[in-house]
């Protein structure tokens, strides 16, 4: 959810609550190294990662690092096709040997590429966020607590046709809070692995709480780094315009 | 239901609980409201209410979900925590047209909530597991 995420980009700031999280972005753009980040931030208890295919490398790290005691806080699970991710969440309640503090799905798209219509996309959605609101009940009742819910983000790779619109708008009643990843260059798009450095900006947008802005520079190393950007900078007026184009496409 | 509905909806919902609470009935100006913000929904979830529609599925695990018993016999599934209902009538008003905040199975939960009229069924693990993907229902018509 939003406070996870924004911890996991480095915010100290108090007002991001626990609300589901989506995070969007362009192919290449870093969403499952945010993720990966947000999985390994702070001492949370247990951290559940569900793919459609099994990560080839650490997202995010320097290239052949691995840090072993964090990674055994994550639990990684791979459910190839939608119906297997259904029955997986479904019965995370018996399957589970303890609530996890945060879930984290990468790949949406994959799972809704061929999804029959909108209330697939509901059902899903809405599965993910009942079984998080479940194990915020079994993670006890504290509400200052550093686990007192269990958080939900997942990310989807920004989609070009029409019938991805649907989606998003259906997405969005279930993730009311969004990181919208967009490139800080278009050169970004375009480097492959050994080209340069790719960097981002990503933007957290939730009701109520102003919205928080980082750049993200993924290295010659793979490494991925996050700084802050003051809210409102306008040094690159290329980037605010493809975030409002993303923001349109949303609508 | 921890879903949030506008702040109106939520209030309507206060007062009719206290109502009931208190007198064992919905008086009219309430019922009026409640059909000037829920529309056509309101008098078929009240429906619903009346014939103890609404079942309240409930794990060892402490996990639940809601079976409403539609006016056709079809059974359909509304989670605890968020809006979500298998029904026809969510996908097309709800989700496609976005011209309603509910159907009426999600109503009548809020409903059976506030009146304490839900039904109460506990099931295995493995049986909740099936019911939150609404398998029971597409494996058999089941009865109340």
């Amino acid at each position: 959810m939003a406070e996870a995420l924004a911890r996991a980009l480095g915010s100290t700031e108090p007002g991001h609550g626990p609300a589901p999280t989506l995070v969007l972005g362009p192919a290449r753009s870093g969403r499952s190294a945010l993720l990966f980040r947000a999985a390994l931030a702070g001492s949370r208890p247990r951290a559940l990662f569900l793919a459609p295919s099994a990560l080839q490398r650490l997202p995010g790290a320097r290239r052949g690092a691995s840090d072993g005691r964090s990674l055994q806080r994550v639990q990684f699970l791979y459910p190839p096709s939608l119906q297997e991710l259904l029955r997986l969440v479904a019965s995370l309640h018996q399957s589970l040997p303890g609530p996890p503090a945060l879930i984290l799905l990468d790949g949406l798209e994959q799972y809704l590429a061929g999804c029959p219509g909108p209330q697939a996309v509901a059902q899903l959605s809405a599965l993910l966020v009942d079984t998080a609101s479940y194990f915020t009940g079994r993670l006890g009742t504290n509400p200052c607590g550093p686990a007192s819910c269990c958080q939900l983000i997942t990310s989807l790779r920004v989609p070009r046709e029409a019938e991805a619109d649907e989606h998003l708008g259906v997405l969005q009643r279930y993730f009311p809070a969004r990181c919208w990843l967009c490139p800080d260059s278009l050169a970004s798009l375009d480097q492959d692995d050994c080209g340069g450095n790719r960097m981002f900006r990503a933007r957290l947008s939730q009701p109520g709480v102003p919205d928080h802005e980082w750049r993200v520079e993924f290295g010659l190393d793979g490494e991925m780094r996050v700084s802050p950007l003051p809210w409102g900078n306008t040094e690159n007026p290329g980037v605010a315009s493809d975030i409002d184009r993303a923001a349109g496409a949303e609508k | 239901m921890e879903a949030t509905l506008p702040a109106v909806a939520e209030e309507l919902l206060k007062e009719i609980k206290k109502a009931f609470q208190e007198t064992s009935h919905v008086p009219d100006d309430l019922l009026l409201a409640l059909k000037f913000i829920f529309g056509a929904s309101a008098v078929a979830a009240l429906d619903l209410v009346d014939q103890h529609s609404v079942t309240q599925v409930v794990s060892p695990s402490g996990r639940a979900v809601y079976q409403v018993l539609g006016s056709s016999g079809k059974l359909y599934i509304c989670y605890t925590s968020c809006h979500f209902c298998t029904c026809p009538a969510f996908a097309f008003s709800v989700l496609r047209k976005n011209d309603s905040l509910l159907c009426k199975h999600i109503l009548a939960v809020y409903l059976s909530q506030a009146t304490g009229t839900c039904q109460e069924l506990s099931v295995s693990d493995q049986q909740l597991a099936s019911i939150l993907l609404a398998e029971e229902e597409e494996e058999e018509e089941r009865g109340p």
